[in-house]
């Protein structure tokens, strides 16, 4: 079902194996640790290169009738993978843990993202710039559908700030970055792009080596709390991605996307939110076990869309648009 | 030097705004902040290595008159039961310059 040249590709992508040796250095209990403002530097760094390289090709597209379809699309889905997600863990988890883990898969991951435009790059697979501006379109709708619906169902009644949560979603450091990113590459164009080339382009993949080697260690660590959980726990984790994936590549093949773009808003759709989410839901919802939304978000799925889905996802979008 | 309470809170750090904003309705305007403490207890280890701010903590040292610890300690504790954390308060001789 999978075609075996993508699943090499993508395995033997730097970054990826760098993703690797850091979960390998968990499992044999290495001393490696990247001090911690690193990785956040990197994250940072990461976003502000991404978006300034997706504003700089948008300068060049153009922003077209297709541009703006894509992006409806990306809010049609940031708003119907939570709700639907939640319902269906509703079934097997609390109010307060199906909110929290819906809020977590129906936003994002900018890294599996990345990692995703380092995947088409590889096989030289065109993609637009705007999917940057879908990306930040698709943070923060989850969090406040996620909340949303916890209300919804709960049957406390607390003091609750709306008006911190909205603040909060909208301010979020990271679609800051990255939006104000895209707007600059946008305003700045080739210009800009020549100033800036060798920091945000040349140095872009070794960055994102250096960033998975982390994000292998922490999911490594994250996926060890999983042991013992219950098998339903894992089972989500997996069936979560899988489900949003083939929902995504379906709404893409019907809007009309491009393979490149079509693979980034699938991954978009797949992936799950361990940063922003994670924060938001600790504050609003603080019920919520962040036992089970961190793990299954960082130890399970990312590991999984990386090293599975990727190639899985690409598969598919390439039977589907022959 | 001269008696005061010393109260020590230790939350996770998402909830630094929080703090924050029980201290500010007691105006009690003075604490000190150390941020990225790492250690385990009754909700399991905080290493630090998450990129949110969540699996980390901070700890908050607010030197106060007894009276103003009494109610900071009141609103806290309400606070606290809900969303997880430590707090402590002590005796201690003060004298800042």
């Amino acid at each position: 079902m999978i075609d075996t040249s993508l699943i090499i590709a993508n395995l033997l992508n730097p970054p990826i194996l760098f993703f690797f040796l850091g979960m390998f250095a968990v499992a044999i209990k290495s001393d490696l640790v990247i001090p911690q403002p690193l990785p956040r530097f990197l994250s940072l760094y990461l976003l502000l290169a991404l978006g300034f390289q997706g504003g700089v090709e948008l300068h060049q597209s153009g922003i077209s009738w297709y541009v703006i379809t894509t992006l409806l699309a990306a809010g049609i889905s940031a708003i119907l993978i939570p709700l639907y997600t939640f319902y269906a863990l509703k079934t097997k988890f609390s109010v307060y843990d199906a909110g929290a883990i819906a809020a977590s898969y129906g936003s994002v991951s900018a890294v599996t993202f990345i990692t995703a435009i380092s995947l088409l790059n590889v096989l030289g697979i065109p993609f637009g710039g705007y999917m940057i501006a879908a990306l930040a379109l698709m943070e923060t709708p989850a969090i406040i559908i996620g909340v949303l619906l916890i209300k919804l169902y709960a049957t406390d009644e607390e003091d609750f700030s709306w008006k911190a949560l909205l603040h909060d979603a909208a301010c979020n450091g990271a679609v800051i970055l990255i939006l104000g990113s895209l707007v600059i590459g946008l305003l700045t164009g080739e210009k800009g792009m020549q100033a800036l080339k060798p920091f945000s382009v040349d140095i872009f993949k070794g960055m994102l080596s250096f960033f998975l080697l982390d994000m292998g260690l922490v999911a490594a660590k994250r996926m060890k709390v999983l042991v013992g959980k219950s098998f339903v726990v894992v089972a989500f984790a997996i069936a979560i991605p899988l489900i949003n994936a083939l929902c995504g590549i379906v709404f893409a093949y019907a809007v009309g996307l491009t393979q490149g773009d079509a693979l980034l808003f699938t991954v978009l759709c797949a992936s799950a939110s361990y940063i922003a989410v994670p924060a938001a839901m600790r504050i609003a919802v603080p019920e919520a076990n962040p036992g089970f939304y961190i793990p299954m978000a960082l130890g399970i799925t990312f590991p999984f869309n990386v090293a599975i889905g990727l190639p899985l996802y690409l598969s598919l979008i390439q039977r589907l648009w022959r | 030097m001269q008696e005061i309470t010393k109260i020590e809170i230790i939350v996770e750090q998402v909830q630094i705004p929080r703090i924050l904003n029980l201290l500010q309705q007691l105006n009690i305007s003075g604490y000190t902040l150390i941020k990225d403490i790492i250690g385990s207890g009754i909700h399991g280890e905080y290493d630090g290595q998450e990129l949110s701010d969540l699996m980390k903590n901070s700890y908050f040292i607010i030197l106060i008159p007894e009276e103003k610890a009494n109610a900071l300690i009141q609103l806290a504790e309400s606070f606290l039961t809900k969303r997880g954390g430590v707090i402590m308060s002590s005796r201690v001789n003060w004298a800042h310059y």
